[in-house]
C-alpha cells in the first residue's frame, strides 16, 4: 500500500475474501437503454446532446442538454400506474426493473433478498418544483410525506431488501455502488441492485447554470461538451438513470450468469475544501484513486483505462487531471484517459454508474471508448488523451473517477473476470 | 433554543451488529458510539445557532460566517457536531480523516419554497446559486466535511420519513467494512414541518427542529451496543414488508434520550425496525450481557 492509501485511505477491508461482480445492466439515458446500445453509442463516438425548447425551462435564446424521451414501461407494471409517476422514479424502476431481467433474476425475485442502494441527489427538491408547477402546495405545507422513490421503486418490484437512498452530487451513483457491494459481501443480501439517475428541472438546469457550471457555447450542439479540451467553458447536463446487479461471484458462477466484470475496488475521500470548486490540491482526490486500486489489489501497472470525471469545467479538469498524474505516477503516459461527458452530457446523480458502464464497455469490447471534441488538449490536462475516435486495445482492469460538489471523490475500479471453463 | 444533551465523562457506547440467519451468525462487526449531543431550536432561533452554533467552547472552530448560506438542517447538524466535540474525553484528538454521514428528513424545503417564489415572479434567473450546493441531500455532509477539515467520505443518506433508519444501516455496516478512524453520524428533522408562506416562502410557524450527532468509532471496551439483526425468515415480500416501519417523528428524540441513559450508566434500550427483517437496538453492554447470558 502506498503511504498516501495508507494515511487516511479508505477502501474495504479484506473481511470477506468475496469478488462481487456484475451480472446485470439496466438503463435508460440519452445514449441507449441497453448495455448493448450504450456500448455501441459510445464506442462509435455518438453524441446525446442536442437542443431543446428552451420555454419548457423557463429561458429563451438556444439550449442544449442530453434528454431522454420515452422511458419503457417495465415488466409487471400497468400502463395507468406508469404514467401516474414522475419522470425521475420512472426511469429509476424502469432501468432497475430492466438490470433484474438483464440478470435473469426477474422471476426468481420473490425467492432472494435483494437490496437497493440507490443513488439519487435531488429526489425531493424536484418532486416539490413538479408539484409547484401543477398548481400543488407540497412544498409550503407539507402534509403528505409519502415514501422515497427507493421504496416506491422496492415495492414495485415487490423486493423483500434493505433500501437506501444516498447522495454525495455528482458522486452519488458511485457512492450507492460501493455501499451495495459492502451489503453483498457482509451477506446481508443475496443481490444487490445500485445505480443512480436524475432527471433535469427548470430550477436545477438553472442552479447549475446561475453557478456558471454549463456552457454556454450556443453554437453546435455536437461541439459544446469538450472535456480537457482548452476551449471548454462547463459541462452539458444531461439525465437518465442506470441500475447494476451486483452478487458474490460464487453466486453467478452457480447460476451460470453472464459476468460483466468485477466491482474490484473502491476509494472515498473529501477534499475539505469548498462546497462547490474542487480542490486545486490534488492529493485527496487521488486518495481516492490510490485507495480504490489498494481495495482491488492492484497496482497502476494493472490499469488500462481510466473513465474520467471530467465533465468540462476549467478548475476539474485540471484538478483530476492532477490527480491522475500523482496517483497513476511512472504509469501515466500509459493507461488512456477519456471522458465520456463529451458524447452523455454530465448524468449528475446517475454519472457514476453510467460511467461504470463506459468501463464495463471498455472491459467487454477490449476497446477504449473516445473523448469527443478533444482538438487541443488543455496543456494542464496533461494526461494520455483518447481523442475523437475509440482505440482497441487490451482492458485488463478500468478505473472511474466520480467527483461531486461539497469535495465528494470517489474511485471504482472494474475487472475483466475470466470466462468459466 | 434548548441543548437536550447531558455531560458524561463515561461516555462511550458499543455499536454491534449481528447479521444471523436462522442457522449462524454470518457476522457481528461492532463499533462504538463515543460522543454524542442533541441540539434543539426553533424557526426564529435559527440565526442565533448560524452565527454562533455552539456556545461553549469549541474545540473545533468554522470558518467565519460559514453558516450563512446553510440550510436550516445544515446549521442545527453541525452544531450538533461541535457540541458532542465538546464532550469527547481526548480533546486533542484529530478528526481529520474521519468521514460525515448526513441523513437530514426533509432537507432544503424552505430554501425551495423561497426559490419557488422567486421563479414565479423573477423566472430562473432568481434560482440561488446556494441551491444545488446548500439545500440538496448532499448539502449537510459536505458542509460538516468542509467546515470541519475531514477528508473521510461524505455523503447524504435518505433525505425522506426513512432517514434514521437508512442512515443507521449504512452507518452500522460503514465502519465494519471500511479504513475510517471514525464518522459523525447526524440525523436533523423538524419535530412538526413548518408550513410556509406561499407568497414567498417564508416559515409562518415557529416549528422546532432537532438533530442528533453520533460519533462512532470501532469497538473498545465500551459500557453499551448498537446491534442489528436480521431475520432471515422475513425473507418474502408480503404487505407488511411493504413500506417503512420506522418514520415515527418521536424516535429520534428517543434515540437520544437512550444514548442519555446509557451514557449516566443506566439500562436502557432503543429498538428501530426497518421493515426488510431488521432490527436495530440501542442497548448498554450490560443488559446485552444479562439477555445472552438468560
Amino acid at each position: 500500500m502506498s503511504s498516501l492509501a495508507r494515511n487516511g485511505c479508505v477502501s474495504a477491508h479484506n473481511f470477506a475474501a468475496m469478488n462481487v461482480v456484475v451480472t446485470g445492466i439496466g438503463a435508460v439515458t440519452p445514449l441507449g437503454h441497453s448495455f448493448e446500445d450504450i456500448s455501441a453509442s459510445l464506442l462509435s463516438g455518438k453524441t446525446a446532446i442536442r437542443e431543446v425548447t428552451p420555454d419548457r425551462y423557463g429561458r429563451s435564446g438556444r439550449h442544449f442538454m442530453a434528454k431522454i424521451d420515452e422511458i419503457p414501461c417495465p415488466p409487471e407494471t400497468l400502463a395507468d400506474e406508469f404514467n401516474q409517476m414522475d419522470r425521475l422514479e420512472q426511469a429509476c424502476l424502469s432501468s432497475a426493473a430492466q438490470s433484474l431481467v438483464n440478470a435473469g433474476l426477474w422471476n426468481n425475485r420473490s425467492n432472494m433478498r435483494i437490496g437497493i442502494v440507490a443513488g439519487i441527489g435531488g429526489e425531493h427538491l424536484k418532486q416539490w418544483e413538479i408539484d409547484f408547477h401543477d398548481g400543488g402546495t407540497q412544498v409550503f405545507h407539507l402534509t403528505r410525506t409519502g415514501q422515497s422513490v427507493v421504496y416506491r421503486i422496492r415495492d414495485s418490484m415487490q423486493l423483500c431488501g434493505p433500501a437506501v437512498c444516498v447522495a454525495a452530487a455528482c458522486a452519488s451513483s458511485g457512492y450507492a455502488m460501493a455501499i451495495a457491494r459492502d451489503w453483498v459481501r457482509m451477506g446481508w443480501v443475496d443481490v444487490c441492485l445500485t445505480g443512480g439517475g436524475d432527471i433535469i428541472t427548470p430550477v436545477s438546469l438553472a442552479g447549475f447554470h446561475n453557478l456558471r457550471a454549463l456552457s454556454r457555447r450556443d453554437d453546435d450542439p455536437a461541439l459544446v461538451s469538450r472535456p480537457f479540451d482548452r476551449d471548454r467553458d462547463g459541462f452539458v447536463i444531461g439525465e437518465g438513470s442506470a441500475f447494476m446487479v451486483l452478487e458474490s461471484e460464487r453466486s453467478a458462477r452457480q447460476r451460470n450468469a453472464t459476468i460483466f466484470g468485477e466491482m474490484a475496488g473502491v476509494g472515498m475521500s473529501s477534499d475539505a475544501s469548498h462546497m462547490v470548486i474542487p480542490s486545486l490540491e490534488p492529493t485527496y482526490a487521488a486518495r481516492a484513486i490510490l485507495s480504490a486500486m489498494d481495495d482491488a489489489g492492484v497496482t497502476p501497472a494493472d490499469i488500462d483505462y481510466i473513465n474520467a470525471h471530467a465533465a468540462g469545467t476549467l478548475v476539474g479538469d485540471r484538478a483530476e487531471a492532477a490527480a491522475i498524474r500523482i496517483a497513476m505516477n511512472t504509469e501515466v503516459g500509459r493507461i488512456p484517459v477519456s471522458s465520456t461527458k463529451s458524447m452523455s452530457g454530465h448524468l449528475l446523480s446517475g454519472a457514476a454508474v453510467f460511467e461504470a458502464i463506459a468501463c464495463l464497455t471498455a472491459i467487454a469490447h477490449q476497446t477504449v471508448p473516445p473523448t469527443l471534441n478533444l482538438d487541443h488538449p488543455d496543456p494542464q490536462c496533461d494526461v494520455l488523451h483518447v481523442p475523437h475516435q475509440s482505440r482497441p486495445q487490451r482492458v485488463r482492469a478500468a478505473a472511474s473517477n466520480s467527483f461531486g460538489f461539497g469535495g465528494a471523490n470517489l474511485c471504482v475500479i472494474f475487472r475483466e473476470v475470466a470466462k468459466a471453463a | 433554543m434548548t441543548f437536550g444533551f447531558k455531560q458524561s465523562a463515561n461516555e462511550s457506547f458499543l455499536l454491534m451488529v449481528s447479521v444471523k440467519s436462522s442457522m449462524e451468525t454470518l457476522s457481528q462487526p461492532h463499533c462504538s458510539v463515543t460522543s454524542h449531543a442533541f441540539v434543539q431550536t426553533t424557526v426564529s432561533g435559527i440565526d442565533l445557532l448560524r452565527k454562533n452554533p455552539c456556545s461553549t467552547r469549541a474545540v473545533s472552530e468554522l470558518p467565519p460566517r460559514f453558516l450563512r448560506h446553510s440550510d436550516e438542517h445544515t446549521v442545527v447538524g453541525i452544531s450538533a457536531v461541535l457540541h458532542a466535540m465538546n464532550r469527547f474525553e481526548d480533546q486533542t484528538r484529530s478528526i481529520e480523516s474521519w468521514g460525515a454521514l448526513a441523513a437530514p428528513r426533509h432537507p432544503g424545503r424552505l430554501m425551495a419554497a423561497q426559490t419557488l417564489c422567486s421563479v414565479r415572479t423573477k423566472g430562473v434567473s432568481g434560482v440561488s446559486t446556494q441551491v444545488i450546493p446548500q439545500c440538496l441531500l448532499h448539502g449537510m455532509s459536505s458542509a460538516v466535511s468542509v467546515g470541519l477539515g475531514m477528508h473521510g467520505p461524505n455523503f447524504g443518506i435518505g433525505g425522506g420519513p426513512d432517514a434514521l433508519q437508512e442512515g443507521l444501516t449504512i452507518a452500522v455496516g460503514f465502519l465494519h467494512t471500511r479504513i475510517v478512524p471514525g464518522i459523525w453520524m447526524i440525523f436533523t428533522q423538524w419535530d412538526q414541518e413548518p408550513v410556509l408562506s406561499a407568497e414567498d416562502g417564508s416559515p409562518l410557524s415557529d416549528s422546532s427542529i432537532c438533530g442528533l450527532a453520533m460519533a462512532i468509532e470501532p469497538a473498545g471496551t465500551q459500557p453499551a451496543r448498537i446491534r442489528m439483526s436480521i431475520d432471515r425468515s422475513a425473507c418474502s415480500w408480503n404487505d407488511q414488508t411493504k413500506g417503512p416501519h420506522a418514520r415515527a417523528d418521536h424516535a429520534l428524540r428517543d434515540l437520544s434520550q437512550a444514548l442519555d441513559s446509557i451514557a449516566n450508566g443506566e439500562l436502557a434500550r432503543w429498538s428501530l425496525s426497518s421493515g426488510w427483517g431488521a432490527s436495530l437496538h440501542v442497548e448498554s453492554l450490560n443488559s446485552l450481557s444479562s439477555r445472552e447470558a438468560a
